[in-house]
């Protein structure tokens, strides 16, 4: 690595060759005969002395030589991608790669093609992720249907996988391809309701695929409503699916949709100890309440105000047990704020933790 | 989805065990994992030395490694921090490299000027902060950034420093309507990135700009039969969540909305009896980010005894290393 951004003509290929079927060290490949490979700096200050395999060590002696020198060649792209496959972790090799990528003018759609390799074998990486993105926006005439393509294989593997999903995220918006989503988080929330990034995904669609306007128009907001209803209705201990349920009402209030009321009423003939259901309720009521909302034939404000002081016992005392002195709190303030009549809530407060 | 614990679980905390485990972890520096690791070596040193301090067993490393010289090793011209010699800079290490230094007593070798332009150097227009010069954003880098500035002792400056208003402004885009926060606008509520928020909001002063009981309710959610905490809902318990989850709502004020007791059992059940240390969840192998974490979340809870010394939630420090450093965060009240 005598001079900077040096740039090699020959191909990338020859210089990784290797001879019959094994690995050459890069110590013995003559392309590379001009670098003297910097060794792992082993001071006294460590207690022990570091052991590396010997492929690990030599290709990243010559990595911190070519990364000394700044190299910029198509021989230091290929020992990067040597590098990476041993640690895709190391994000500073990630840096190099790019940075050789830029002064060489890379072949992105080749990269495209490496990363996709890598990323299907490292798919909880940040920096796989990351570079992904770096090389999808420096790829001309991308329109992104790849990057769904990527993700979607991803997540058949691990549906719930966080970068995968934020990668589609970002392609989606990018690349303008909100249309279809839709689709997709039914199809994965079908395979498994209780996929939280499947739910949380179908939010994110709805409320920005109109841009700055929301997309929780009232019509989006009854369909959905009946969407998750079917899905509490046939999985009701699932709290993805309630989470989605709220995020729907949560600017107009729950007590501004009559429906819910009805099917959670419903449901508790079944599901009396489902603390979503449980919970849900006590909140309806709580937003009856709050908001001043005009009441059902035969109720008061006392008596609704009893009901889910009702609920929030069942829950700290035997749905919910383990959040009992969130409950307790919900419950003294609603008391406080609404009034209605207090079950024996005492006996939650000294009742010992049961095993 | 949730795990059980297995009846011999240990079911004692056992912190001599885990400060023999840290120790050796360190110097058994042949192994493959150290060398795989070596790109968050920076962040391995603050886990290990910060839990050995916990367990007041800090002396013992201190006298096995020359920090100091690791920490100029690791420091780049630009002003940050790699997690190596060698090794670009970034936010991440960059927040390890200060916590470090004040672990082991070394405030006065970072140059904090050059730190503070480093970082506000990564800070983009929206407010939000890359964490190196390649351009990916993340509210833990949010984070990093403001607890690197505070605890360099410019908390009092951090409008002079870095445009705060907008920091705290991004970090509140990327509240969800569940209540959690993501890695950026519109990501999936997670309680890693949840404690990354609050705490940044917390430096700022801004925790009152949240709707308070419905993250702690979500936060308090996370808990599950087993009394682990997990990262999102449906998702597995893990004893690292117990610090992300357990530290968010202390610096909200909700702490007792989980159950102490049964996350404690969890964090006891997946400690190693025989090697120490703790793992992910109960059966896994150990490693010095679990050991941390779980006996962190242990502190917290006052339920260690007088084994472990009291700790920060906003930093994941002992409370006498902040102090001897003279850096104080008013807990908020919650109110």
């Amino acid at each position: 690595c005598q001079s900077q951004h040096l740039i090699e003509p020959v191909a990338a290929a020859a210089m990784s060759a290797t001879a019959a079927g094994g690995w050459v060290l890069y110590r013995d490949r003559p392309d590379w005969a001009d670098v003297t490979p910097l060794k792992q700096d082993e001071s006294e200050r460590t207690v022990l002395r570091i052991a590396y395999t010997e492929k690990f060590s030599d290709v990243h002696d010559y990595l911190r030589a070519c990364m000394r020198a700044d190299e910029r060649s198509q021989r230091a792209l290929a020992l990067t991608a040597d590098a990476i496959e041993l640690n895709p972790a190391n994000y500073t090799t990630w840096s190099y790669r790019r940075a050789i990528l830029a002064s060489l003018d890379g072949d992105m759609e080749a990269e495209m093609k490496l990363v996709r390799g890598i990323i299907l074998r490292n798919q909880k990486n940040y920096q796989v992720w990351y570079h992904r993105r770096w090389v999808a926006t420096r790829l001309s005439g991308a329109d992104g249907t790849s990057e769904l393509e990527l993700t979607g294989e991803v997540l058949t593997e691990d549906s719930k996988n966080y970068h995968a999903w934020e990668h589609r995220q970002w392609a989606i918006r990018h690349f303008n391809l909100w249309e279809r989503e839709l689709a997709y988080t039914e199809l994965l929330i079908g395979t498994d309701v209780r996929n939280n990034s499947a739910w949380h995904q179908r939010h994110f669609v709805l409320a920005n695929r109109n841009g700055e306007a929301s997309g929780l128009t009232p019509d989006v907001v009854a369909a959905e409503t009946e969407f998750a209803l079917n899905w509490i209705g046939q999985c009701p201990n699932n709290e993805s699916a309630w989470s989605f349920l709220r995020g729907l009402h949560l600017d107009t209030g729950l007590a501004d949709c009559p429906r819910l009321l009805q099917f959670c009423r419903e449901l508790l003939a079944t599901e009396a100890g489902c603390p979503h259901l449980l919970a849900f309720l006590a909140d309806y009521r709580a937003d009856q309440l709050d908001r001043r909302c005009p009441l059902a034939e035969g109720e008061t404000r006392e008596s609704v105000a009893t009901e889910a002081l009702r609920l929030l016992h069942l829950l700290a005392t035997k749905a919910d047990r383990i959040r009992r002195r969130y409950w307790l709190f919900v419950a003294g303030d609603l008391h406080a704020r609404h009034g209605g009549q207090m079950p024996e809530l005492q006996e939650g407060l000294v009742q010992p933790e049961l095993d | 989805t949730d795990i059980s614990l297995p009846a011999d679980a240990p079911k004692q905390l056992l912190p001599e065990k885990h400060a023999d485990f840290l120790l050796q972890y360190c110097s058994s520096q042949d192994n493959y994992e150290y060398v795989m690791t070596e790109y968050l070596r920076m962040s391995g040193l603050y886990w290990t030395a910060s839990a050995l301090d916990l367990l007041g067993r800090l002396p013992d490393l201190r006298q096995r490694m020359d920090a100091a010289a690791f920490l100029r090793d690791c420091a780049r011209p630009d002003g940050g921090y790699g997690p190596a010699p060698g090794h670009d800079s970034h936010l991440l290490y960059t927040l390890s490299a200060v916590q470090v230094a004040l672990l082991f007593d070394l405030r006065d070798s970072l140059d904090a000027g050059a730190i503070a332009g480093f970082v506000r150097g990564l800070q983009r227009p929206d407010g939000s902060f890359q964490g190196d010069r390649w351009g990916e954003v993340d509210t833990r880098f949010s984070f990093c950034a403001l607890a690197a500035l505070f605890l360099l002792g410019l908390g009092d400056r951090l409008d002079d420093l870095v445009d705060a208003r907008a920091a705290g402004d991004f970090v509140l885009t990327c509240a969800n309507w569940d209540g959690g926060f993501g890695t950026r606008p519109g990501s999936e509520s997670h309680s890693g990135q949840v404690y990354c928020c609050i705490g940044a909001l917390s430096i700022l002063g801004r925790l009152h700009e949240l709707d308070v009981d419905r993250t702690a309710l979500w936060l308090a959610e996370r808990q599950l039969a087993s009394g682990g905490l997990n990262g999102r809902p449906e998702k597995l318990p893990d004893v690292c969540y117990s610090w992300w989850v357990l530290a968010s709502l202390a610096m909200l004020g909700r702490l007792s909305w989980i159950s102490g007791e049964r996350l404690l059992r969890f964090v006891c059940a997946a400690q190693d009896p025989e090697a120490g240390g703790i793992a992910d969840r109960p059966g896994d192998l150990c490693d010095p980010f679990h050991t941390l974490f779980g006996l962190a979340g242990a502190s917290l809870l006052r339920l260690g005894g007088d084994s472990l010394k009291a700790i920060n939630p906003t930093f994941c420090l002992p409370v006498d290393c902040l102090d001897r450093h003279g850096l104080r965060l008013p807990l908020w009240t919650g109110d």
